[in-house]
């Protein structure tokens, strides 16, 4: 595959953004936090458990089968029945259940009142979300990330905008579905920096397949820094020109990605996004801080130079990615609820691309 | 295997019967944990049903250990009470 | 000592000696003779059903494995596209809904049909045309609901069907009504083959056979019949309430009008898991007769192996909310749900440990059974142990939802079904066909399947932990996923292959006999291996065993020369000997039903009324459920006429009544049946009401005033007077005397009673000012009723059918079996109508 992009955060080293959400090792075994490391724990021991248990019934098999008289005249009986079906599964079986009601309780411990929270609203196919002071107050609203502060519980407040989604980010903890009329807390913590991938786990029609997320794990002084707006050292996108490599697929299908530059065009400046911006209709459902746009059945746009995917982790952020995506969203995410703007020119998404880039 | 009588010697009603009581516990912990989610009085009743559960199954031993059948109607007695007693864990452990 | 009074002396008297007459063995096999041409539709012998049965159901096993085939294909590689995203999407749903409902229920249901009658030694199942009625339904309707794919209206909601991703907002085609009807439908079907079972089996074994001594396949269908009675209505209901939300917008799963979608996942999860079980426990039974024949000995730990049937029946039922760990449930209560799931392993454990035992006692004969027999039982021991971890409420946390879920339910359900259900085709081919199938081929077939199964699934394990969720059509690559997926896409194809030489193979040695059968291939020793025509056995045995065939090697030739009871017709018309559940002493002839073509028609109108219900054509829709309520009643008009013989003698000069009334009738076993499932399905009714209210007690408005309530509870209670009377009316009637017009009178007057029960019921809550759109209450209120007023609408038409046979002059004296039906079935509604309206009026006050 081609070479990763670079996008390097302040506390990684050359950790790159999409080796390190999924592949290997598998991230329900590589715990990122206590609320995952215990499951890991657990899993490991349950793996063994099951390993063995199928050993011992292919050893027992293999004796009825093909074993010598005399073995075979020992298990070839009721005795076998009581000791290997009742007794030695009634132990193991006592066993685990009083381990996992034990981890269950210490990972369901109670919510204190002083964690960060953030509350996630589920949407087809994208995440709402809204970082919250104490009291509950809406400080930032971003979309498609979850940035949390190391080394510091985080409770998640999982809700839904439409139909039944689920959370879940395994190298951080399980996951918990968002159900429309009800609030789950899930409560998490990362012990190290750095990025982990969540996926929507309950089928939610449509491009479910597609609904994924970034969490984003900083050291507390960068933690300030994003909730605050600033950029995190993120190179600008205008200096992204490179096609990401990742997705050759969706590049081939797209068509789009090699980035059209603004200026070149008849149009150009950032200002002229922003017209466009409004007179396509954008603002309808997309907003952007100190703007007149102002919509909240998309993603809210204001941060996006920041966020590392488009799509909901679908595409990485890149100038080249951004142009495609406005200029044929189906193609990429068949049956999202943006529709392609095929009908704008090239020059005109890019104008759009560019101001959506502007920090702010 | 030849037997004699055309009588059926096994108490498989009895077996009925255990399981029976694991399923009115069964239900009543689950009931008691959905009506008070929060409320230590669901644990407070889970006890107190697995208690009535595990009389329930001497009642039934008592009443039909002379039907016969071996050892059909202690073991689904035991399995009952396992089942019973793997119930009430939550209660205590959770 | 005696069950039923029956002298067990009696039994010496067989075998009997002496000549039997002329004629005789041609008097029956003219009784049950062979359909040809045109009859094969009108058919109702369990021998025809049963194959159909068993044929369209491994036809819907081929067609739901070609569409896992095509998403196999879809997912060999990130980003593929193969499969538009809205085609995966009906693929999957269909896979699984297919899977489910049309091949694994049915497919078990159809070899009961098949084996049970001539594994208990009866003539036929005890409803023939009922059993018939539940296939043609179930062909149809199958049929239908599958076409729906080759016109994109599939059902895309996946085969759990969560709203409100399946409510009218989000899913707005007919798709999702082609699922919810289609499906309803066919669980009606199931239900009434569950009714047959469980009558076939606690009254229709051959004399002798006590519990004991029932085949494990027997005990294994009854406890599989009883768990369908309990788990489906709750499904039925669920279908029922998520289309009167999507039709009616009554907000059942809305919250923001006081309902909540977790009520859909109890609905469907209450009958989901014990579906696992329901599909696992017959196969078991099926492993546990195979492994007695290839092991050439009796099964090891019989009484545990049933006691872990009956076990695994009941604590499956306190497993469902498994399914819903992550959906932010109180965690003392998916403790108690965890629990469960762990105690539910204990019998499982118990079978496989007497299915090895049984292994190691015996003298292997090695066959292709054999094969699918050991494999089966490595395969389900590696998917229950997953099963065990994701029992685990913290493992399940991380694993719910992903591949790793994939993994397990198809190694569950393959080795605990599917491998089995080969077997038991090799088995029981001899039974009939003409020819066995190839042990030699059987041997590819297995080795392909069986490694098949681990090249396709054991990978997925990892592609869960490595966090990729089901039912996704596609995945982004660089993720470390796509060698695990191509290899789990070359492993569909080796089982297919597997799959598809056995179909070769098929079409190669199957010709079917009920006579000139290739016969006992394997050596069983149970009562299905006894020579047999379309009336089952010559003479039905005595049994006196578990294994009457290995413990009594004469017994086959005895039977053939009719030395046991029934030897010929003992009326000249088709029956069967009903024997007492426990004991199995004979207790009456019952006289059976013939070839019909009114359960086809039926079954045809039922499948159109929901087809044209789902395309909304309503009016269609109600002249096909006319049509299909009548064509019920023409075929039930034949079945109580009057008799020639009040005794007759079955053998041996032993005389027993025919045709019997009252609660030793199998017709009142069979209403008491029926009367659990309506019980079910008003009891999760009335849980749905009082769940709504514990999630959303704000929106409950006060009931209607007492007087009302008293009235609709006391016309009720008249209506359950009115039908004992009528009963009682009948009974001062001297034997097969008419007593004039008063029994179906009081029965009308019930009926009419019951209306308008349900009527001032209604109406009432309507004054008060409910709305049904309004609230979860007034959905819930309003479902009740009017679940209470179709079962009232019922009851008016069968109190004019009794009219009907009044008006000819047919209800005699001092009992009849129409009579007993319908004023039971009055008397039932009555007491449902009364406890569903007086909770809902009382509790939780307002």
């Amino acid at each position: 595959m081609s070479p990763p992009i670079s996008m390097v955060l302040p506390m990684t080293d050359a950790q790159t953004v999409f080796d390190a959400w999924w592949g290997w090792p598998p991230p329900v075994l590589d715990p990122a936090g206590p609320y995952a490391e215990s499951v890991t724990v657990l899993a490991w021991a349950l793996f063994a458990m099951g390993a063995v248990v199928t050993a011992i019934v292919a050893a027992a098999l293999y004796v009825a089968l093909f074993g010598p008289a005399k073995l075979k005249a020992r298990i070839g009986g009721e005795k076998t029945v009581w000791i290997m079906g009742i007794a030695f599964p009634g132990v193991v079986l006592l066993g685990l259940l009083v381990w996992g009601l034990t981890l269950t309780a210490s990972l369901t411990d109670p919510i204190r009142g002083d964690e960060q929270r953030i509350r996630v609203t589920g949407h087809m196919w994208w995440w709402d979300v809204e970082y919250l002071d104490a009291q509950g107050r809406v400080v930032l609203r971003d979309a498609n990330e979850v940035h949390l502060p190391v080394g510091r519980p985080v409770v998640l407040e999982l809700r839904s905008a439409d139909v039944i989604h689920s959370f879940w980010v395994p190298n951080l903890s399980g996951k918990k579905d968002m159900i429309p009329g009800r609030t789950n807390l899930l409560k998490v913590q990362a012990e190290k920096a750095g990025y982990f991938g969540g996926v929507c786990a309950e089928y939610c029609g449509g491009p479910h397949a597609l609904m994924g997320f970034v969490a984003v794990a900083h050291e507390d002084a960068d933690y300030r820094r994003f909730i605050a707006g600033e950029p995190l050292g993120v190179p600008s996108l205008a200096e992204q020109q490179d096609v990401p490599g990742q997705l050759p697929a969706l590049a081939r299908r797209t068509g789009a990605v090699a980035p059209v530059s603004a200026q070149a065009g008849a149009v150009g400046g950032a200002l002229d996004g922003e017209a466009l911006f409004m007179a396509n209709g954008c603002a309808a459902c997309h907003r952007v801080a100190g703007t007149e746009a102002n919509g909240l059945a998309g993603p809210d746009l204001t941060h996006l130079s920041r966020r590392l995917t488009l799509a909901a982790g679908v595409l990485p952020n890149n100038r080249g990615s951004l142009q495609g995506w406005i200029a044929d969203s189906q193609a990429i995410k068949p049956g999202n609820r943006m529709p392609s703007y095929d009908l704008l020119s090239a020059q005109d998404v890019a104008a759009i691309a560019e101001w959506l880039d502007t920090p702010r | 295997m030849v037997a004699g009588t055309f009588k059926e010697s096994t108490d498989w009603q009895g077996a009925g019967w255990a399981f029976s009581v694991w399923a009115a516990h069964f239900s009543a912990l689950w009931g008691a944990s959905s009506a008070f989610p929060v409320d230590p009085a669901a644990r407070w009743i889970a006890l107190v049903a697995t208690v009535l559960a595990l009389a329930a199954l001497a009642l039934v031993w008592r009443r039909r250990r002379d039907i016969g059948g071996g050892f059909v109607l202690p073991l689904a007695l035991g399995l009952s009470a396992v089942a019973i007693l793997f119930g009430a864990l939550p209660a205590l452990v959770g | 000592m005696s069950e039923t009074g029956f002298d067990h002396a009696l039994y010496d008297r067989f075998p009997t000696q002496g000549p039997r007459p002329e004629g005789e063995l041609e008097e029956l096999e003219r009784i049950w003779c062979k359909p040809t041409g045109w009859q094969l539709l009108t058919a109702v012998n369990n021998n025809y059903i049963g194959i159909y049965y068993v044929g369209t159901a491994f036809l819907f096993f081929l067609l739901a494995g070609v569409l896992s085939l095509g998403m196999r294909v879809q997912l060999a590689a990130p980003m593929q596209e193969f499969l538009p995203l809205e085609t995966y999407n009906q693929f999957f749903t269909m896979h699984g809904t297919v899977m489910m409902f049309l091949f694994a229920v049915p497919m078990v249901e159809a070899i009961g049909v098949l084996l049970l009658p001539q594994m208990l030694a009866a003539r036929d199942l005890p409803f023939p045309r009922l059993s018939a009625y539940a296939f043609w339904a179930y062909f149809v309707g199958g049929l239908l609901f599958f076409c729906s794919l080759f016109v994109g209206l599939a059902p895309d909601g996946g085969w759990f069907m969560y709203p409100p991703l399946t409510s009218i907002a989000y899913s707005p085609g007919i798709n999702t009504d082609f699922w919810l009807l289609g499906i309803g439908f066919i669980e009606i079907s199931a239900i009434a083959g569950a009714i047959e079972i469980i009558v076939g089996v606690l009254r229709t074994r051959a004399p002798g056979m006590t519990l004991s001594r029932m085949p494990i396949f027997a005990w294994a269908m009854l406890v599989f019949a009883v768990m369908i009675v309990v788990a489906f209505p709750s499904v039925i209901l669920g279908t029922l309430l998520l289309e009167l939300e999507r039709a009616f917008n009554w907000p059942f799963f809305d919250p923001t009008r006081g309902g909540d979608p977790l009520l859909w996942q109890h609905l469907f999860w209450f009958f989901g898991h014990p579906e696992v079980y329901i599909i696992f426990l017959p196969a078991a039974g099926l492993m546990s007769m195979m492994v007695a024949t290839i092991a050439r000995t009796e099964l090891v730990g019989y009484r545990l192996n049933v006691l872990a049937i009956i076990a695994t029946g009941f604590i499956s039922f306190g497993v469902w909310a498994h399914h819903m760990f992550s959906t932010g449930m109180p965690r003392v209560s998916t403790g108690y749900f965890s629990a469960a799931s762990m105690a539910v392993s204990l019998p499982a454990g118990i079978q496989v440990f007497c299915w090895i035992a049984t292994l190691a006692s015996g003298r292997i004969r090695w066959s292709v059974p054999a094969l699918f027999v050991v494999g089966g039982l490595l395969v389900f021991v590696m998917g229950g142990l997953t099963g065990v971890m994701v029992g685990m409420v913290p493992f399940d946390w991380q694993a719910h939802d992903t591949y790793f879920i994939v993994a397990h339910l198809h190694y569950v359900l393959i080795g605990g079904m599917v491998l089995p259900m080969f077997g038991a085709f090799y088995y029981w081919f001899g039974m009939t066909s003409a020819r066995p199938l190839s042990e030699r081929l059987g041997g590819w077939v297995f080795w392909l399947i069986f490694s098949g199964i681990h090249i396709t699934f054991l990978p997925m394990h990892l592609t869960g932990l490595m966090g990729m969720p089901r039912r996704v059509y596609t995945y982004l690559p660089d993720r470390g996923l796509d060698l695990l997926n191509l290899v789990s896409t070359v492993g569909a194809f080796v089982i297919a292959a597997g799959v598809l030489l056995f179909v070769v193979d098929l079409f190669r040695n199957f010709r079917f006999s009920a006579e000139e059968e290739a016969g006992n291939v394997y050596g069983g020793g149970t009562l299905e291996w006894l020579p047999t025509g379309l009336y089952s056995t010559r003479s039905i045995p005595l049994v006196r065993s578990r294994e009457p065939l290995w413990d009594d090697p004469g017994l086959a030739r005895r039977v053939e020369e009719g030395r046991y009871f029934l030897p010929g017709s003992a009326t000249g018309l088709r029956e069967t000997l009903i024997t007492s559940p426990i004991n199995a002493e004979p207790q009456y002839l019952q006289i059976m039903p013939g070839p019909s073509p009114w359960p086809l028609a039926a079954a045809v109108g039922t499948a159109l009324h929901f087809l044209a219900l789902t395309v909304q054509a309503y009016g269609f829709s109600l002249v096909c459920g006319l049509v299909a309520v009548a064509c019920v009643l023409r075929w039930l008009w034949e079945t109580d006429r009057p008799l020639k013989h009040e005794e007759a003698d079955v053998g041996a000069g032993i005389v027993l009544p025919v045709a019997i009334t009252g609660p030793s009738s199998h017709g009142w076993w069979a209403l008491n049946t029926l009367m659990v499932v309506m019980g079910m399905i008003a009891f999760m009714a009335v849980f749905a009401y009082l769940y709504l209210y514990g999630i959303h007690p704000e929106v409950w408005i006060a009931p209607p005033p007492l007087w009302q309530s008293g009235l609709v509870a006391g016309l009720a209670a008249a209506a359950l007077g009115l039908a004992w009377a009528s009963r009682a009316v009948l009974a001062r009637s001297p034997k097969g005397v008419f007593p004039g017009q008063g029994p179906w009178l009081l029965a009308a007057l019930g009926s009419g009673a019951l209306a308008a029960s349900a009527w001032l019921n209604w109406t009432g809550w309507q004054d008060a000012g409910l709305d049904a759109a309004a609230s979860g209450q007034g959905a819930t209120v309003f479902a009740l009723a009017a679940f209470q007023g179709v079962c009232a609408a019922i009851a008016v038409i069968m109190a004019h059918y009794l009219g009907y046979r009044s008006g000819r002059g047919l209800l005699t004296g001092p009992a009849n079996v129409t009579l007993d039906i319908v004023v039971r079935f009055i008397g039932y509604v009555a007491l449902q109508g009364l406890l569903t309206a007086l909770v809902v009026r009382f509790f939780p006050g307002g």
